[in-house]
């Protein structure tokens, strides 16, 4: 009987810690777990500086707030030659589908490179030329200040570390920002047309 | 062992050093070490404290821990829950989801050594042999994805992670085994009385 009752607490136990750590069985990775959070509870994210590859400088919101609808933030830096180079890739093909569509509700894409201090206006602006972004549909930028980054990265749920070579290692994906400021949506790289697809839905609210 | 010994107390101070800051973020910084040796080291902790545990106590949890079947599988339980990326992020991330992770680990190598004896052969087959399979696919899985599963660590580190899960999988496999053969030749001398 006391053996019964014992593996009856046990048993409970471990369902509710497997269950923590599976954010109530639904996710087993962090980034996964980030994606259901924000799809039901959208969170705001900093005001941060940017500087555009013109040399502008621009506020994350105003840049945001001054389109029609949504936007696709991608977080890369220009020496990558790993996860950025899938995300430029996706881009690109964002941007061709967005060039097509006839329709006028509007998603734009925006890069933000984390790298301030190798990542100058002039390198952006051979990036987007590397890239053929256009200007006004792909928006290439740079954040001004190092010192918003870990509040960024804390928003966003970005994670970078330094992969010993002077490079970087962080996890990519597509963030959905709406007009006022707020992340709506993560979407896995790789996947840029149910991005494109979240994106025009949340435009559409 | 008495409650004195040196073991006992050194069981006792493995996951206390592991919870000082700056050795934890040394512990932590890469994943091989952090799931192959701080882990597996707080679980041998656990299962060396549990040796200094009073007999008394050990019979009075007797009952409780018919077979051995509550502990093995509040053991598995834990170990597995560590096992799972979101929670070793968490763990990375927040000192106190860290403290829960060290105690639960040091909980589970007590509630191992404290039910492994009491358990026939069979019982610790069933959970030695889901523990061994678990960590083999878990090992595999981790070598064969392209992308991270902990955002903390490196996919370098991750493969590298998976080759010596899958090894220490095999150890703890085969060394399950050698003591189940003696346990098994004791059991048998003893009951044809030689």
């Amino acid at each position: 009987m006391r053996a019964a009752v014992a593996t009856l607490a046990v048993s409970l136990a471990i369902v509710f810690s497997l269950g923590w750590a599976s954010n109530g069985f639904t996710a087993l990775t962090s980034q996964k777990a980030r994606q259901l959070a924000v799809a039901t509870e959208p969170r705001d994210v900093p005001d941060v500086e940017l500087v555009m590859a013109n040399g502008e400088r621009r506020m994350l919101h105003e840049i945001l707030s001054g389109r029609r609808g949504s936007t696709v933030v991608g977080f890369f830096y220009a020496g990558c030659q790993t996860i950025c180079l899938t995300l430029a890739n996706d881009f690109t093909q964002l941007q061709g589908s967005l060039t097509d569509r006839s329709d006028d509700l509007e998603v734009n894409l925006l890069s933000i490179s984390f790298a301030p201090e190798t990542d100058s206006p002039t390198v952006l602006q051979a990036y987007a030329k590397r890239m053929a972004a256009q200007v006004g549909i792909w928006d290439i930028a740079v954040i001004r200040h190092t010192k918003d980054l870990p509040d960024l990265y804390r928003s966003f749920g970005l994670r970078v570390i330094g992969d010993g070579k002077g490079g970087y290692v962080h996890n990519s994906a597509f963030h959905i920002l709406s007009p006022e400021g707020k992340l709506v949506g993560i979407v896995d790289l790789a996947r840029p047309q149910a991005a494109l697809k979240l994106a025009t839905s949340a435009a559409m609210l | 062992m008495s409650k004195s010994s040196p073991l006992f107390l050194l069981s006792l101070c493995l996951p206390l050093l592991a919870l000082l800051p700056s050795v934890r973020v040394y512990l932590e910084v890469n994943m091989l070490r952090h799931m192959l040796v701080v882990m597996p080291l707080l679980v041998f902790a656990g299962f060396l404290f549990a040796y200094g545990v009073p007999r008394k106590v050990r019979r009075a949890l007797r009952p409780w821990n018919k077979f051995g079947v509550p502990g093995l599988l509040l053991a598995s339980g834990l170990i597995a829950t560590w096992m799972i990326p979101f929670a070793l992020d968490r763990a990375i991330e927040n000192p106190q989801v860290d403290a829960a992770k060290t105690f639960s680990l040091f909980l589970a190598g007590i509630a191992l050594a404290l039910s492994l004896s009491l358990a026939p052969l069979v019982t610790q087959l069933f959970f030695i042999w889901n523990w061994v399979a678990m960590a083999v696919f878990t090992g595999v899985l981790y070598q064969s994805l392209p992308q991270r599963l902990c955002s903390a660590y490196l996919l370098d580190d991750q493969g590298r992670t998976g080759l010596g899960l899958v090894v220490f999988a095999a150890a703890i496999g085969c060394t399950w085994c050698a003591s189940a053969w003696t346990r098994h030749h004791k059991v048998v001398a003893t009951s044809t009385g030689g």
